[in-house]
């Protein structure tokens, strides 16, 4: 066993580490339930189990783990001379159980209470009665639940499936139909613009832009003009 | 007629019945099974839920589950010990379903702390003595609250129910040594908030 220097310590004392204080306080831990039932209780269970005739520590000793017990032991030995050199290695392990056992006594009574108190609390007969009903009442028939499983699979496979295929038959079916959705509308977009141009060309000319369409009469119109304010046509030489 | 459906003896008849054999197991004396573990169950779970409704209706799932399954209980382990591991899977069972319920409110059935310190055993103690009591249990409680699932469970199998290490680890499914280091941790967590308040009330 190694003691471990407290650093809280000022005189730098060597003290018991956290483990080596959890492995006392575990093994000072009362084994007993509060109810007077062990934990290792078998006053029930079947007679045929054998009961172990050797302490908790010696329940699977083998020849060859005798000097390990030994050195645990040792080790038990030194914790517990510590513990009466060293008060405040003691006090902190007294402190600590105690607080431990007056956790465990008041949860123990408390649940004791409350079991007793609880109005819907049935008795151990009713609760037994209880129990063969339910138990004796199947929840669900046994031919139905494989079915249901069944049908359950059979759906998720058929959406499976389902959800699948209209994806792939698309994904297949895309490139002939884009290549036709684009090889369409660009043929008639072409008849469409040449229309169009047609429409345009053979479109008639607003008078006011006349004289542009034929710059041959408007030689002749700019070579005579009329003067709107007697109505005579001036002509120039 | 329902005597005979609810007689277990008549339950084992059926199963002859149907060429099943049936196996002799503690629980065919299942009231006395249920006298005698019943309060231990309970505390556990009570201490485990602080929910005492809930932990009834758990400490009753667990006999059901027990009753049902009990052509598996081959006898490796104590009946204790057996229905300790059917009450702790229905505890993580509860906890995994209920985690994320956050708007869920308190239970009108919670435990009160208060409630629990008024159950200290204080034979000829000063009200003092009381007091310092009551506050170092209401630290543990709260302390114990504090602790993931895991290191809860392991504190209480120890040191409510008195499991020996290696029973913890049989109904945690867990090896003993993550069980010790549980145990360590939940200590170390324990006695650090204890030193606290022992610091406090010298100063």
């Amino acid at each position: 066993m190694s003691l471990k220097p407290n650093p809280n310590d000022r005189l730098n004392t060597l003290h018991l580490s956290h483990e080596q204080l959890c492995d006392h306080l575990l093994s000072l831990a009362p084994v007993a339930a509060p109810d007077g039932t062990s934990a290792s209780d078998t006053s029930v269970a079947a007679s045929n189990q054998p009961v172990p005739q050797t302490g908790p520590y010696l329940v699977s000793a083998e020849p060859n783990e005798t000097p390990a017990l030994l050195a645990g032991l040792d080790a038990e030995t030194a914790v517990e001379d510590h513990l009466r050199a060293c008060p405040l290695c003691a006090s902190e392990l007294n402190s600590l159980q105690a607080v431990l056992f007056d956790f465990r006594a008041a949860a123990t009574n408390y649940a004791a209470a409350e079991l007793r108190g609880l109005a819907s609390h049935p008795s151990p007969s009713q609760t037994t009665q209880r129990i063969f009903l339910l138990a004796a009442k199947p929840d669900k028939p046994a031919a139905i639940r494989p079915l249901t499983w069944a049908i359950a699979a059979m759906l998720l496979v058929g959406a499976t499936i389902g959800s699948m295929v209209p994806l792939r038959l698309h994904h297949l079916a895309q490139p002939p139909a884009a290549a036709g959705a684009q090889a369409a509308p660009t043929g008639e977009s072409d008849e469409a613009l040449l229309e169009e141009v047609d429409q345009t060309l053979s479109t008639e000319v607003p008078s006011a832009m006349k004289p542009l369409s034929d710059p041959l009469s408007n030689q002749q119109s700019l070579a005579s003009t009329t003067d709107q304010t007697t109505g005579k046509t001036i002509t120039h030489e | 007629m329902l005597e005979q459906t609810l007689n277990p003896a008549s339950l084992n008849r059926s199963a002859a019945l149907e060429g099943v054999a049936p196996i002799a197991t503690p629980f065919d004396d299942l009231e006395s099974v249920v006298v005698l573990y019943e309060p231990r169950i309970f505390r556990f779970l009570l201490s485990n839920l602080r929910d005492r409704d809930l932990a009834l209706s758990l400490t009753q799932d667990t006999f059901l589950r027990a009753w049902t399954a009990r052509a598996s209980f081959r006898g490796d382990s104590s009946i204790s010990t057996w229905l300790m591991r059917i009450a702790l899977n229905l505890l993580r069972d509860h906890t995994r379903t209920n985690r994320f319920r956050f708007w869920k409110q308190a239970a009108a059935t919670a435990v009160d702390v208060s409630d629990v310190a008024t159950h200290l055993p204080q034979p000829g103690s000063s009200v003092e003595a009381r007091l310092i009591a009551s506050e170092q249990l209401a630290l543990i409680w709260d302390t114990v609250a504090a602790l993931s699932s895991r290191q809860r469970e392991i504190f209480l199998l120890r040191f409510v129910e008195g499991l020996e290490i290696p029973d913890i680890a049989t109904v945690t499914t867990l090896p003993v040594s993550t069980v010790k280091s549980h145990l360590y941790r939940a200590l170390g967590t324990i006695r650090t908030r204890h030193s606290g308040l022992a610091t406090r009330e010298k100063e």
